[in-house]
């Protein structure tokens, strides 16, 4: 059965750890120490036990109950304990200012986190109840209980983020007085929550995914995934692969997944996994990475515009071409689950997962020397099949090929008598297979026959940087010529320069396949007239469009996709994920803007950073330092898991993810109308006025009275800014409105209220000052009707906009 | 050595094990050292208990870091684990000192009734001081024939709490039954309590980090008496003198 436990000491004693809080909380916030006017502190304990109701009473009360100066609280199960109504109104009454208004600060050490507490209350419990059972589960927290009239939820979240929870292995959240006098808490559901199992939970998101893909069969090898779920190799700690076709091999693979980023605990286990899962495929010496994209419905306001050219697909077509790119200049199996959900008001339509993994013999054994991966390319040789005069060539070219073994200045070696210059680089050792640069200057020519025709007697050389002088010296000494022709890169590409600027460019992979069908006119392609002329993405400047009232307090002003571009998912009215994936092999740079990106995102409405982590594969000083420099000016604690460093790859690799929640779900508002008759205001202001007024909640308490609100486009001009607003908000659910517009509004929002709530609203904005204007009302019809101030109606069916 | 032998049961947590060690053998007894574990391993019930051993201790310091209240934890091991009635104990002649956090286990297992606790003090922070401290009463078999004595004091929860629906009563059960005391020595407070038998006495100060006179702070005021005993030795004294009677 699943038990919460409160414990505190009664009210006639004091309380000297909560008053050591609020000290501490003096210390720092002066003026917040004021307006905590009483404090309490409660442990907590969440267990899960498998023994009979009238056993775990009996247990709870050796365990817990301290007659003489304690009260526990365990909902109905043993009301004796507590005071005389058995709930916290017993302490709240005893608070010097009554009624007061109360709040609740709850913390529980995360799932993941040990919890040395919770054994020895479950080895207690256990011993109580004469018998151990592995089922047994506990989590211990605190309640902190507050009171305080002026302390707003800002206040709160200070106190909890700064003083009394551990980001790192506790979460928190806050709660009502109506929830603190209630027994909800104790319910079952309520307590099993926190202590499901993190492999189970890991487990069933993935049977979760399965059973909303049914309409994606096709795309996915399910027999596959049903007999992998049934080995024992997928038991624990592993998250069973996501798989496509037959090449997939299984093994344990990190997940960074969009479902994870939902449950701040989980994604903390699954961190946990991956830093295990990197370590232990770094001793093993090869690399699997698996990266997961989250995708918002195709009209998600986060990414609706088609002038941006930033929708969902968009999104995911560049970061699927990003990643097959890179698996298959890296001749790695890639494993694409797509996942469609039916389109829903706040869960994601579109989740999209991608993996890339290096086998384990790819590495090591084909490498000569422990150079750098990026080589410089050179075919040592006659160009000329004839000139090869004599034997002394071959003597002199043997030597200098012992000499650079010795030297360690060879990458590797490729024989290239009888073999075209493609064939060799073709089979160029996997290193070298990220990219090549070639360099035409002044040989355009013989790479026009070198690449179709066979060379002669001599070798295509890739020599290490360091020792590049010296071996061309070696060769002129022994009068072998010589050829430097390129490099080996890493940006995936096939990339032809001359002059120093890039002439044409190809995808490593199509450079091979279409040698294959077509030789001539790929050759033609690449050396005569480029193929692809690289363009840099033009990124929005501004948002010129609706902003969603996600976005009242941030207003992102950069953002252009790629894989490095940060995404922020919103997977339920609470939460918020942001992800950064970031792979300096597809050319991108790591921007601070990113992270500054995913904050002011993941914050936004109220959102609480619960967990911020990052995981580097080779992983940059500079972003280290990002990231100090992040903890150092917000005091955010991030959580940097182990840097996995395997220097032969070749590759940076760092994944970014934040996970914050909106402690109050009824402060979250969405832009549409929702209920017919609910009354439609206008309030004036920009969206960075409101970011510090009365509607981001900087006053006032009524915000939570608004249905939705809407932003006003100000670039348009005349009334059809506000048609366009009224309009937006009226799309979703096909609903019809009814307004008055009398003049022109010039820019604000308009925001819907509900009937009874209408009071309490407008006599707030007329304490705090906000000017506002009843503009009408929201109709079932589908019509919206406008009427001006000399009573002329102008009707537009929804259907229409539609 | 002594025939009799004196069992120092520990936890994960405990300290001053060794003290206890060098206490029993500066008076001649002979002392062993036990962890709840150890309890179990070598299946020591009730009975082996009272064959084994005369003397019982129960060190301070944290025992299981003090979750769910200081000694609360080792009290259900004894209680449920190891089942032993320590009044039983106390009955067939046994002796049980419980110190610090040994005490509040001694309290949550109920052996001076259930009116009494120990609360965490004000400044919600372990107290580090010498306290002179008197004892009352004539039963405690721990505290014969001694006056002040100046011990010290390192614990957390240093507020003696009565309970408060039975102040009056569990107050005058403390001199009706004769339940000895360890008084501060203003005797404001409680600092130590001893069962009816006198055989069973819990405490807040250390005596066995004061065995010798140089654990006192300032001994070296005094440096004639350095090699003279300290004062917590004398509990032990008596301890040893009430085993060979």
């Amino acid at each position: 059965m699943f038990v919460r436990v409160e414990s505190g000491f009664k009210a006639e004693f004091s309380d000297p750890e909560a008053s050591r809080i609020h000290h501490k909380i003096a210390e720092l916030h002066s003026s917040l120490a004021d307006k905590v006017r009483w404090i309490r502190k409660l442990k907590v304990v969440w267990m899960e036990l498998d023994a009979p109701r009238d056993k775990v009473v009996q247990a709870i009360q050796h365990c817990f109950k301290n007659k003489v100066t304690d009260w526990v609280f365990t909902g109905d199960l043993l009301p004796s304990a507590a005071g005389a109504s058995g709930t916290l109104y017993d302490l709240m009454q005893e608070s010097p200012f009554r009624p007061g208004v109360f709040h609740g600060i709850e913390k529980r050490k995360r799932l993941s986190a040990h919890d040395e507490e919770a054994q020895v209350i479950c080895d207690a419990m256990q011993t109580i109840l004469g018998r151990k059972s592995p089922q047994d589960r506990v989590v211990t927290g605190e309640l902190l209980l507050v009171e305080g009239a002026k302390l707003s939820q800002s206040d709160l979240e200070w106190i909890a983020r700064n003083w009394f929870a551990q980001d790192r292995t506790e979460s928190w959240s806050l709660l009502s007085e109506e929830e603190l006098k209630r027994n909800s808490r104790f319910q079952s559901e309520q307590v099993g929550k926190y202590l499901m199992n993190p492999q189970q939970a890991s487990r069933s998101r993935l049977l979760q995914f399965r059973a909303n893909t049914r309409g994606v069969e096709q795309d996915l090898d399910w027999n596959a995934v049903e007999s992998l779920f049934g080995t024992p190799e997928v038991s624990d700690k592993v998250s069973a692969p996501l798989i496509q076709g037959d090449e997939w091999n299984f093994r344990p693979d990190m997940r960074f997944s969009s479902a994870a980023v939902n449950q701040d605990a989980l994604t903390e286990t699954e961190f946990q996994l991956c830093r295990h899962q990197l370590d232990h495929f770094t001793k093993q010496g090869a690399m699997r990475l698996q990266t997961v994209l989250a995708v918002l419905p195709e009209k998600n306001r986060l990414w609706r515009s088609e002038i941006q050219g930033d929708s969902p697909l968009r999104i995911r077509d560049d970061f699927e071409t990003a990643i097959e790119r890179v698996a298959e200049s890296t001749d790695t199996p890639i494993a694409v689950m797509k996942v469609l959900e039916e389109l829903n008001e706040n869960a994601p339509a579109y989740f999209w997962t991608s993996s890339i993994s290096t086998e384990d013999s790819r590495f090591g054994s084909t490498r000569k020397t422990e150079a750098s991966s990026v080589v410089d390319l050179v075919y040592v040789g006659f160009q000329d099949q004839t000139s090869i005069r004599n034997l002394t060539y071959f003597e002199n070219l043997k030597m200098a090929y012992l000499q650079a073994l010795r030297g360690e200045s060879l990458a590797f070696s490729i024989e290239a008598s009888g073999r075209s210059l493609l064939q060799c680089l073709r089979s160029a050792p996997p290193e070298a297979q990220y990219g090549f640069d070639l360099v035409v200057d002044g040989v355009v020519e013989w790479f026009k026959r070198a690449l179709r025709t066979p060379l002669s007697l001599g070798f295509v050389w890739g020599v290490s940087s360091e020792k590049r002088e010296w071996l061309f010296s070696e060769l002129r000494s022994r009068g072998i010529p010589f050829t430097h022709f390129g490099s080996t890169s890493l940006t995936g590409d096939v990339r032809v320069f001359e002059g120093g600027e890039v002439r044409a460019k190809v995808n490593i992979q199509k450079f091979f396949k279409k040698e294959a069908s077509d030789p001539q006119a790929l050759i033609a392609n690449l050396l005569d007239e480029p193929v692809f002329v690289s363009e840099n993405r033009v990124q929005p400047k501004k948002f010129r469009n609706r902003f969603s009232t996600e976005e009242l307090i941030i207003k992102p002003e950069l953002y252009h996709m790629s894989v490095a571009s940060p995404l922020v998912i919103r997977p339920d009215v609470s939460s918020w994920g942001g992800l950064v994936v970031l792979a300096d092999l597809v050319g991108q740079e790591f921007s601070d803007e990113y992270i500054d990106y995913v904050l002011r995102k993941c914050t936004a409405m109220g959102g609480q950073i619960q967990s911020i982590q990052v995981s580097y594969v080779n992983g940059l000083k500079s972003w280290s330092s990002s990231f100090k420099k992040l903890e150092r000016e917000f005091g955010i604690s991030v959580l940097e898991t182990e840097a996995i460093t395997h220097p032969e790859i070749g590759a940076h690799w760092m994944a970014f993810q934040v996970v914050s929640k909106v402690s109050d779900v009824r402060t979250v508002r969405t832009e549409e109308f929702k209920f017919v008759n609910d009354r439609i205001y206008w309030l004036p202001g920009d969206f960075e006025q409101a970011s510090t007024r009365w509607l981001a909640g900087f006053e006032g308490r009524y915000q939570t009275g608004l249905h939705s609100a809407v932003a006003i486009e100000v670039s348009e001009e005349g009334p059809q800014s506000v048609i366009n607003a009224l309009t937006y908000a009226l799309v979703k659910r096909r609903l019809g409105a009814e307004v008055k517009i009398q003049h022109h509004f010039p820019g604000g929002f308009f925001v819907s209220v509900s009937e009874n709530e209408r009071f309490a609203v407008e006599e707030e904005w007329r304490v705090v000052g906000v000017e506002f204007e009843f503009v009408g009302r929201v109709t079932s019809s589908p019509y919206l009707v406008i009427r001006n101030e000399e009573e002329q109606v102008q009707t537009i069916a929804i259907e229409d906009i539609l | 050595m002594s025939k009799f032998r004196a069992l120092i049961l520990t936890s994960p947590g405990s300290r001053g094990e060794r003290y206890f060690t060098h206490a029993f053998k500066q008076v001649g007894l002979d002392s062993e050292v036990l962890d709840a574990q150890g309890i179990l391993d070598y299946r020591i019930d009730l009975e082996q208990l009272c064959l084994k051993y005369k003397v019982l201790i129960i060190p301070g310091g944290n025992s299981y870091s003090s979750f769910l209240g200081g000694g609360k934890a080792l009290a259900i091991k004894i209680q449920h684990a190891f089942k032993w009635n320590l009044q039983k104990f106390a009955e067939r002649g046994g002796l049980v000192l419980g110190v610090g956090r040994g005490f509040q286990t001694l309290l949550h297992l109920g052996l001076f009734g259930d009116d009494y606790t120990l609360k965490i003090n004000e400044t919600a922070e372990a107290q580090e001081k010498w306290v002179k401290v008197v004892p009352s009463g004539n039963r405690c078999i721990w505290l014969k024939g001694l006056g002040t004595l100046e011990l010290p004091l390192n614990l957390k929860d240093t507020e003696f709490v009565i309970e408060p629906g039975a102040y009056v009563e569990a107050r005058g059960k403390l001199e009706r039954l004769g339940m000895s005391c360890l008084k501060s020595s203003d005797q404001e407070k409680i600092l130590g309590l001893c069962d009816t038998s006198g055989r069973i006495f819990g405490m807040m100060p250390d005596p066995e980090y004061f065995l010798n006179w140089t654990h006192a702070e300032d001994w070296f005021l005094n440096p004639t008496r350095a090699a003279a005993p300290g004062q917590g030795l004398s509990i032990f004294e008596n301890a040893a003198r009430y085993c060979e009677q």
